[in-house]
């Protein structure tokens, strides 16, 4: 807050080149995260929730981070985009961007292709995932928030938060079972 | 419950166990049951393993800079807070303060004002004060060597949360017009601004030889309240003080103008304060702690308020604090003049360099523009700011003001929860009547800070206060909050002269 309540206050007093500042602070890590749940549109996604951020900035109360709620607008937009395409985060777009899924975990002899191929292999596992689930990933493992902040960002309990992340880390582990040679533990119970 | 539900609830604990999110209760069970359970730990580690799959995946940055786009489309709209902002300010008349003779006319109709923030912080040291009259006569050099030698100045300028935007001065990003920076100040030290904006000292040096002159500061100063000090040295709270001082037309206090700035701010003001709630007479005050050294005394009593002066205490997040600055430093025609007082920084700002106060009173320092005169800077020194704090710190502290003891009132608290409180209630305000204090005499009472006095302190002592004992941290919603104290003084047609303030002394 510290940091960004002079560039706020400074854009809501109509200079708009600080709300540029705004931007570039924050551009790259939320379109890293964007990424990991929408696709390719994350560039777009990231675009419009910096300007429905600007149009909105006078209801910001400070009671958060700016990030926090600029994560808030974002993550909505993405959700919306979601259930608008359907495909959000399409296998189709991300094997675009990042190749084709590998057919297997086997290593290779060059350290450097299996590291793309297992940065390729999660990203494709997060893509079969619902959003809900991606998104609450993404912003625990990538962003680092905390479960209050994650329920800040998506207006959803606590109690909520954690149990959704248990579920999404084990739909992940399902999806990587095959490359983290771990065996799907069968439900018995 | 189920024994899958039961099992479920189980493995839950452990994907919060992996992120530390679990209360003390919940980890003991879950290591117990890790001690025992060899699925428990399988399951922990494919959770783990999952978890660091994704926190492995590469950083990746956007194939194009946003800062374009974004503004683009930001300046295209029509409902652009840009838009918006230069629509407000457009109809009022340019001030031409410091430019042309009507210019000077406009700042010898104007109002003093002085804004004290205070950023609460959780130790317990006591503020620095002073004699306010030895302060107020001190000469520039005097008062360098004081903030140098006294490492209290230094240590209560230390920010809870500086504001400062280092972080921001890194980026690089699009050289915002020349206009665009003559119309506002930007907020980070990164960002030039015009030469009225970030040199007010120099700009009211530049007043005080160029503007009428007159005895209505005589009439300031002398209506000042120099109330003996009822402070209480063993406040809990230590706050971080800058001061900013503001030329205000008197149509705009007339008008309510601040009142209604602060308001669209989110800030509500509340009941004024009895001239008796403010400063006990010392009949009436408290006995002196079971030191006793001295009695308060009254120095002078005479009230602010009777050269039409108001006083108005804020209590809001940092941020209400910065729209209200951006907004005093928008509104030209209301307010000629706003100057952030770093009074203390700036006599000592090679000590400061590496601190959180100097990149905070640099901050609030871009919002600095026009002229304010010198002696009004003078006038509300840290004994003010130390009166305030006090009376901000609680109903404990003695004989001071119940403005602060009322925002944090103890029923108010049980009433609303600190979350709720930053949610729901932005910021309050309250009107108080202006006074200035010595608080010499109660610095002296105080036996934790015993012989500590600003002015009367021996020197040595001044030393002990980098060992004063510290109060467990806090960590409230209030203490995010800072205290700012509007004062807002009207002075006659003219703008007042040097020597008319030094009668205060």
């Amino acid at each position: 807050l510290s940091d960004d309540a002079p560039l706020i206050a400074a854009t809501l007093a109509g200079d708009s080149a600080a709300f540029g500042r705004l931007v570039g602070l924050y551009q790259d890590r939320l379109y890293n995260s964007l990424l990991r749940v929408v696709g390719e549109d994350a560039a777009d996604i990231a675009q419009d929730a910096f300007v429905q951020a600007y149009l909105k900035l006078d209801s910001f109360r400070g009671s958060s981070a700016f990030y926090t709620w600029l994560y808030r607008i974002a993550f909505n937009l993405a959700m919306s985009h979601a259930r608008r395409e359907r495909r959000a985060a399409s296998l189709d777009g991300m094997k675009d961007n990042f190749g084709n899924e590998p057919v297997d975990g086997q290593p290779t002899p060059d350290a450097g292709l299996e590291r793309r191929e297992s940065v390729e292999m999660v990203h494709a596992a997060l893509a079969r995932l619902s959003t809900d689930y991606r998104t609450i990933l993404v912003l625990r493992e990538i962003d680092g928030c905390r479960y209050d902040e994650i329920a800040d960002i998506l207006e959803l309990p606590v109690g909520t938060v954690r149990s959704r992340l248990f579920r999404a880390r084990l739909a992940l582990r399902d999806q990587l079972a095959p490359r983290l040679h771990v065996e799907k533990i069968v439900d018995t119970r | 419950m189920t024994s899958d539900s039961q099992h479920e609830l189980g493995d839950e604990l452990l994907s919060a166990y992996l992120d530390d999110e679990l209360s003390a209760d919940e980890r003991a069970l879950v290591e117990r049951r890790l001690a025992v359970d060899a699925d428990a730990r399988q399951m922990l580690e494919h959770l783990r393993s999952a978890s660091q799959a994704v926190r492995e995946l590469p950083h990746q940055a956007p194939d194009r800079d946003l800062r374009v786009p974004v503004l683009q489309k930001i300046e295209a709209r029509p409902d652009s807070p840009s838009h918006a902002a230069a629509a407000k300010s457009e109809p009022m008349p340019k001030l031409t303060i410091g430019r042309t003779a009507r210019g000077w006319v406009w700042a010898s109709l104007a109002v003093a004002a002085a804004l004290l923030i205070m950023l609460n912080q959780s130790d317990d040291r006591v503020p620095p004060i002073g004699d306010v009259a030895q302060r107020t006569s001190e000469p520039p050099a005097a008062k360098e060597t004081l903030a140098r030698d006294a490492p209290e100045l230094r240590a209560w300028n230390e920010p809870a949360a500086p504001p400062a935007a280092p972080a921001v001065a890194e980026v690089d990003s699009p050289a915002p017009s020349a206009g665009e920076l003559a119309d506002m100040p930007a907020p980070s030290a990164a960002v030039p601004a015009d030469e009225s904006s970030i040199a007010p000292q120099a700009a009211s040096q530049v007043q005080l030889g160029a503007a009428p002159q007159s005895d209505s500061a005589g009439e300031f100063h002398e209506g000042l309240d120099y109330v003996a000090a009822s402070q209480s040295a063993s406040s809990s709270d230590e706050s971080e003080l800058v001061v900013v001082h503001v030329l205000a037309k008197r149509q705009a206090l007339e008008n309510k103008s601040f009142e209604k700035l602060l308001e669209s701010k989110g800030i509500a003001l509340e009941a004024e304060t009895t001239e008796e709630q403010i400063a006990p007479e010392p009949g009436t005050a408290p006995p002196p702690a079971e030191s006793g050294i001295e009695q308060e005394r009254l120095i002078e009593a005479r009230s602010l308020s009777t050269a039409g002066c108001e006083a108005v205490l804020v209590e809001a997040p940092p941020m209400a604090i910065y729209k209200c600055m951006a907004e005093l430093n928008q509104d030209s025609n209301n307010y000629p003049g706003v100057s952030v007082d770093d009074f203390e920084l700036a006599d000592d700002v090679s000590a400061l360099e590496a601190s959180g106060a100097k990149k905070l009173a640099t901050d609030l320092g871009k919002y600095s523009r026009g002229v304010v005169p010198q002696q009004y800077k003078d006038a509300f020194s840290r004994d003010m700011a130390s009166y305030y704090q006090s009376g901000a710190n609680g109903p404990d502290a003695r004989g001071a003001p119940p403005f602060g003891a009322e925002l944090r009132s103890p029923q108010k608290e049980s009433q609303e929860s600190s979350t709720r409180r930053s949610e729901v209630a932005l910021g309050r305000a309250r009107k108080v009547q202006p006074r200035i204090v010595s608080a010499r005499d109660a610095e002296a009472r105080s036996n934790r800070y015993e012989g500590l006095a600003g002015a009367a302190a021996p020197a040595d002592a001044l030393a002990d206060r980098d060992v004063l004992p510290q109060a467990p941290s806090s960590a409230s919603a209030e203490s995010e909050n800072w205290q700012v104290l509007f004062l807002l003084c009207p002075v006659e047609e003219a703008a007042p002269s040097p020597a008319a303030a030094n009668r205060a002394e």
